[in-house]
C-alpha cells in the first residue's frame, strides 16, 4: 500500500496489519518504524504472531476477533493507550476493520490526539477538582457555623468561640444578624478584599453588599426567604486589582423560624475563572451545554431592553431535577441536561436565544417570528403561548439516559413580556421569577404568564407569611383530631392530629395554603414543634379522660432536616410524661427521597424511643420502594386520591389491592385515608383492609368534641 | 512467573497514577497530570508465597469527560477503587464506580483512601464509611507522596489475585 495513499486517507502515522489466521498477521504498511518497538517480530515479508507483545493489544484482539467474526460494517476502536519504550512514551490507538473480506488491524500513533486531549482535560479536570474543593469547603464551614449558631441561639457569648473558629480559616467568612449588621468577619475576608482590619473605612460586608446590589439585583430578594444562595461576583479595585469570588449565603433561623443570622462564605476563584477562560473561552458560555450562561443572559437582556422591540422571556425550570440526578448519577444527569437543551433548541425560533441561567433553569428570549406578530400584541401572545406549550409537550416523551434506562422530565415555565410587564432587565427578571414561582406552586398549571394579579397574589402571600410568624404567640393554631377506626367493630384505635389556623374569629386558613408557605419560609420548624408539644399534651389529656390511643402527627421534610428535632421530641415526651408508644410519626415518601440519610437516622432515632412510623400519602411519591425493606416503618397510609375513585377506577382498585397485598407481605399495617362512601368501605373490607379514616366515619374534630365522640362510641347502646 | 492483571479505578485526581509510580518506580510528583486512556505497568511482587508479576492497568479517571469502560476489567484478578480523603465528592464517586464494576466482575476489590499525608476533610459518618469499606475485601489508607501503605496495598493485591 502506498504511503501517499495512506496519508491521503487521513491515516497519517499508522501500521496496517492484515490478519492471516487467528493471532497471526502480516504488516502491509507502516509509515514509521515505531511498530517494531511494539511488535519486535513484525515483518512485511512473512506472517508473525501478535499476542504477547502488548497486554493491551492482546485484550483488544479478543474484541476485534469477535468484531471480525460478526462481519459488521464500520470499525471498532480500542481507545487510547500508552506504552513506554526506553523512557519514551508511545500513545496508540488500535482500530479493527474489514475491507474486501479481509480483516485489518490498524495501530495508529495518536501522540497529537493524546496531547490535545491531555491539554484540554488537564484544565477541565483541574477546574472540576478546584470547584469541588471550594464547594465542599463552603458547605463544611456553613454547616459548622450553622450548628454553633443554632446550639447557642440563646447564648450571648456565642461570638467568642465563633470568632476563634473562623479566625484561622482561609475561606472568607462574614456573619451578620437578620438586619445585615456585621457581627463577625474573619481575617481571610479582609485579605480577599485587600483591606486592613484596623485602618479601613470600608468593611468587607459593605463592599460585598455594594457588589451584590450591582451584580445580582434580582436574587437579593431570595436572601430573605432562608434559601441558601450561591453565585459568583466580580470585584475590581482600581488600578489593577480584580478577583472573581465564589459567594454562598446561608440564613440561620431561630426557633420561631425568623432569620437570626446570615453567613457569607467567600473564596477566590480567579484562577478557576482564568482556567475556564484560557481553556475554553467560556466566561460567558456554559461549559456543559455550550449555551450563553447567566451573566451572558443579563448582558443580552440589558442590550435588548435598550431597543424598543417587544419580546418575551421564558424561564424554564426542570421539575425535581435533583431526583433525576440522584436516579441517574451526575454524569448521566449532565447528559440529560444536554438532551433537554437539544429538545429546546429544536423548538425555539431561529431568532430566539436559549441560555442556561441556573443548574436546571433555562431562559428563552423569544422575539416575534413575523412582522405581523411584532405589530400585533394578541398574535405575539398567542405565538408565545404556543411556544410555551410546545416546550412542556416536548418533555412528554421520556429521555433515554443509557442502555434502556429512561427518565421522565417535566417543566415549569414563567413568562414575562417586554415592555408591557417591565421595561428594564432587572424588573423583567423579577417578573419572570414571580411567574415561575407561581407556576411551581400551581400543580394544575405549569405555564404562568406574569400579571398584575400575580403581583397582588404575591403581596397577599407575603402578608400571610407575616401573619403566620405571629400565629403561635397569638394562639391562633388549634389541633383537631380525626379518629382512625378499626372497621371490624368501628372502634377508634388512634387519631390523626390535624392543624387548623384561625387567622381571625371568623376565618380559617386551610392547611393546604399555609403549610406550603410555612415550609418555604422555614416557619414549619417552629409550627411543627408547637404541634409536637401540643400532641404530647393531648395524649396526656386524653389519658386523664381514660382514652389511651396513639396520636399520629405529620412531620415535614424541613423538620426531618432539623438535627435537633429528635431532642425536641424526647423533651416533649418527658415534659408531658407520656408513653412514647402513644405517638406515631407520619412522613411522606418525598422525605425519604429528598434527604435519605437524615430521614433514615431520624426514623431510627424515633423508633428507638418507641414511637411508631407511618408513610403518609403512600403511592403518590416518587420512590423505589426498596426503603420499605430496611427502614423501620410500621404502617402505610394509602393516599386518599386512590380511595376517592375506587368505585369508578379499575386502575385505582388495582393499586389499592397491590398496596394492601404488599403491606401484608411486608408485615406492615395499612390504613386507608379519605373513606367517604359505603361502597369504598366494602371494597376495603373485602380486600382485608380494616383500618381507615375519612368523612364516612368522622370528620376531624376539636378536642372537646373528639373526647365526647370517643366516649359515645365506647358507651354501651 | 505467575502474571496477574489488576486494575486501578477511581474518580479524577485521586492519585491512581501516583500510587503506581510510587510502587513501581518509587517516585512521586506533586504536580497533577491527568491520565488519558490506559497505561499498563508491570512489577513483580516477590515477598509472598507465590511470587507474582502484577500487570497494573492504570485507567483514566472516571468523570463527566470519561465514562466507565467495563471492557478494561476483563480478566482482572482483582481491582482497586481509589478515593481521596481530602475531597468528599470522590468518596461517593468511588462508590458509584465500585457499583458499576460489580455489575461486570466478581473479582475481589480493595478500597484505597489515598492522600493520607493530608488532613482528612471528608464529611462522612464513621459508621457509613465502615459500612462501605465492608463491601470491599480490604481497605487501605495510603499516601503516594510518603509511600505510606502503598507497598502493603499492592502486596495484598498480589495475594488477593492469586487466591
Amino acid at each position: 500500500m502506498e504511503n501517499g495513499l495512506i496519508e491521503s486517507l487521513g491515516l497519517f502515522d499508522c501500521a496496517v496489519l492484515q490478519q492471516s489466521k487467528k493471532g497471526h498477521f502480516c504488516l502491509i504498511n507502516q509509515v514509521n518504524d515505531w511498530i517494531k518497538q511494539l511488535v519486535p517480530d513484525v515483518a512485511t515479508d512473512r506472517e508473525f504472531y501478535l499476542p504477547g507483545c502488548s497486554a493491551f493489544l492482546d485484550d483488544f484482539i479478543i474484541d476485534a476477533e469477535e468484531f471480525w467474526h460478526s462481519h459488521q460494517s464500520g470499525s471498532l476502536k480500542s481507545g487510547i493507550w500508552s506504552e513506554d519504550f526506553n523512557n519514551t512514551a508511545l500513545h496508540l490507538e488500535a482500530v479493527a476493520t474489514i475491507a474486501n473480506n479481509e480483516c485489518y488491524l490498524v495501530v495508529k500513533n495518536v501522540a497529537e490526539e493524546h496531547q490535545r486531549q491531555q491539554q484540554t482535560l488537564q484544565v477541565a479536570r483541574e477546574l472540576l477538582i478546584a470547584n469541588d474543593r471550594i464547594v465542599e469547603k463552603h458547605d463544611y464551614i456553613n454547616e459548622r457555623l450553622r450548628c454553633v449558631l443554632l446550639r447557642n441561639a440563646n447564648n450571648d457569648n456565642v461570638f467568642t468561640p465563633l470568632h476563634e473558629a473562623i479566625r484561622f480559616v482561609n475561606t472568607g467568612v462574614i456573619i451578620t444578624d437578620a438586619n445585615d449588621h456585621l457581627l463577625e468577619a474573619n481575617p481571610a475576608v479582609f485579605k480577599l478584599f485587600d483591606l486592613t482590619a484596623d485602618i479601613s473605612d470600608q468593611t468587607p460586608l459593605t463592599l460585598l453588599q455594594d457588589l451584590l446590589k450591582k451584580q445580582y439585583p434580582a436574587p437579593l430578594r431570595q436572601f430573605s426567604q432562608q434559601n441558601p444562595w450561591c453565585g459568583e461576583i466580580y470585584w475590581y479595585s482600581a488600578p489593577n486589582q480584580h478577583k472573581w469570588l465564589q459567594l454562598d449565603v446561608n440564613c440561620v433561623a431561630d426557633e420561631e423560624g425568623a432569620i437570626a443570622h446570615r453567613i457569607y462564605t467567600l473564596s477566590d476563584i480567579t484562577r478557576v475563572k482564568y482556567l475556564l477562560q484560557s481553556n475554553e473561552d467560556l466566561a460567558l458560555i456554559d461549559a456543559l451545554t455550550g449555551l450563553p450562561n447567566r451573566q451572558h443572559y443579563w448582558q443580552l437582556l440589558t442590550h435588548k431592553t435598550k431597543a424598543s422591540l417587544p419580546f418575551y422571556t421564558l424561564y424554564v425550570d426542570i421539575k425535581n431535577f435533583k431526583h433525576a440526578n440522584e436516579l441517574c448519577g451526575h454524569v448521566l444527569g449532565d447528559q440529560l441536561l444536554v438532551d433537554f437543551k437539544n429538545r429546546l433548541q429544536g423548538i425555539i425560533g431561529l431568532n430566539d436565544t436559549l441560555c442556561r441561567i441556573g443548574a436546571d433553569e433555562f431562559a428563552v428570549i423569544h422575539v416575534p417570528t413575523s412582522k405581523a406578530s411584532a405589530l400585533d400584541f394578541k398574535s405575539f401572545l398567542d405565538e408565545t403561548i404556543t411556544l410555551s406549550k410546545e416546550i412542556t409537550n416536548s418533555c412528554e416523551q421520556a429521555f433515554d439516559v443509557s442502555q434502556g434506562k429512561v427518565c421522565d422530565l417535566s417543566v415549569n415555565i414563567g413568562v414575562a413580556q417586554f415592555p408591557t410587564d417591565a421595561s428594564t432587565a432587572e424588573d423583567l427578571v423579577r417578573c419572570n421569577d414571580l411567574a415561575l414561582s407561581s407556576a411551581k406552586q400551581d400543580i394544575n398549571e405549569n405555564i404562568q404568564f406574569y400579571s398584575n394579579e400575580l403581583k397582588v397574589a404575591s403581596l397577599m402571600r407575603l402578608k400571610l407569611v407575616d401573619a403566620l410568624r405571629t400565629a403561635i404567640e397569638k394562639h391562633q393554631f388549634e389541633l383537631y383530631l380525626q379518629p382512625i377506626y378499626d372497621l371490624h367493630d368501628n372502634r377508634i384505635i388512634k387519631a390523626e392530629a390535624l392543624l387548623r389556623w384561625h387567622i381571625s374569629l371568623d376565618e380559617i386558613i386551610s392547611p393546604d395554603v399555609f403549610i406550603p408557605l410555612a415550609e418555604e419560609n422555614g416557619l414549619i420548624i417552629s409550627i411543627g414543634r408547637w404541634v409536637i408539644d401540643r400532641a404530647c399534651k393531648l395524649v396526656s389529656d386524653l389519658e386523664k379522660h381514660a382514652i389511651r390511643i396513639p396520636i399520629t402527627l405529620n412531620v415535614s421534610p424541613k423538620q426531618v432536616a432539623d438535627h435537633t428535632l429528635v431532642d425536641f421530641i424526647t423533651h416533649a415526651v418527658q415534659r408531658n410524661e407520656i408513653d412514647p408508644r402513644l405517638l406515631e410519626i407520619e412522613i411522606t415518601e418525598g422525605v425519604l427521597v429528598d434527604n435519605h440519610a437524615k430521614a433514615r437516622q431520624f426514623l431510627q432515632d424515633v423508633r428507638q424511643m418507641g414511637i411508631s412510623i407511618s408513610i403518609d400519602d403512600f403511592g403518590t411519591g416518587y420512590s423505589s420502594l426498596s426503603y420499605l425493606k430496611y427502614l423501620p416503618i410500621d404502617h402505610l397510609k394509602i393516599d386518599r386520591s386512590f380511595i376517592m375513585d375506587l368505585d369508578d377506577s379499575e386502575d385505582d382498585q388495582a393499586i389499592v389491592l397491590a398496596v394492601i397485598a404488599m403491606a401484608q407481605r411486608l408485615k406492615l399495617g395499612v390504613i386507608a385515608e379519605g373513606l367517604e362512601t359505603e361502597s369504598q368501605r366494602r371494597f376495603l373490607e373485602n380486600a382485608n383492609c380494616y383500618i381507615a379514616q375519612g368523612f364516612l366515619l368522622s370528620e376531624p374534630l376539636p378536642i372537646g368534641e373528639f373526647i365526647t365522640h370517643v366516649k359515645q362510641s365506647i358507651a354501651p347502646n | 512467573m505467575l502474571q496477574k492483571k489488576v486494575c486501578i479505578l477511581g474518580p479524577t485526581g485521586v492519585g491512581k497514577t501516583s500510587l503506581i509510580k510510587q510502587f513501581v518506580d518509587g517516585i512521586f510528583s506533586d504536580k497533577y497530570l491527568t491520565s488519558i486512556g490506559v497505561k499498563i505497568d508491570k512489577k513483580i511482587v516477590s515477598d509472598i508465597y507465590t511470587p507474582t508479576q502484577l500487570m497494573i492497568w492504570d485507567l483514566e479517571g472516571i468523570d463527566k469527560y470519561c465514562g466507565f469502560n467495563p471492557r478494561y476489567l476483563r480478566g482482572a484478578a482483582a481491582y482497586v477503587v481509589v478515593m481521596d480523603h481530602t475531597r468528599t465528592s470522590s468518596f461517593s464517586e468511588a462508590i458509584e464506580i465500585f457499583k458499576d464494576a460489580q455489575r461486570h466482575t466478581d473479582s475481589p476489590a480493595i478500597l484505597i483512601v489515598n492522600k493520607a499525608d493530608l488532613p482528612c476533610t471528608v464529611q462522612w459518618r464513621e459508621d457509613e464509611v465502615k459500612q462501605i469499606a465492608g463491601l470491599f475485601s480490604h481497605c487501605f489508607h495510603t499516601s503516594a507522596k510518603t509511600g505510606q501503605g502503598v507497598k502493603d496495598m499492592f502486596t495484598h493485591l498480589a495475594k488477593l489475585s492469586t487466591e
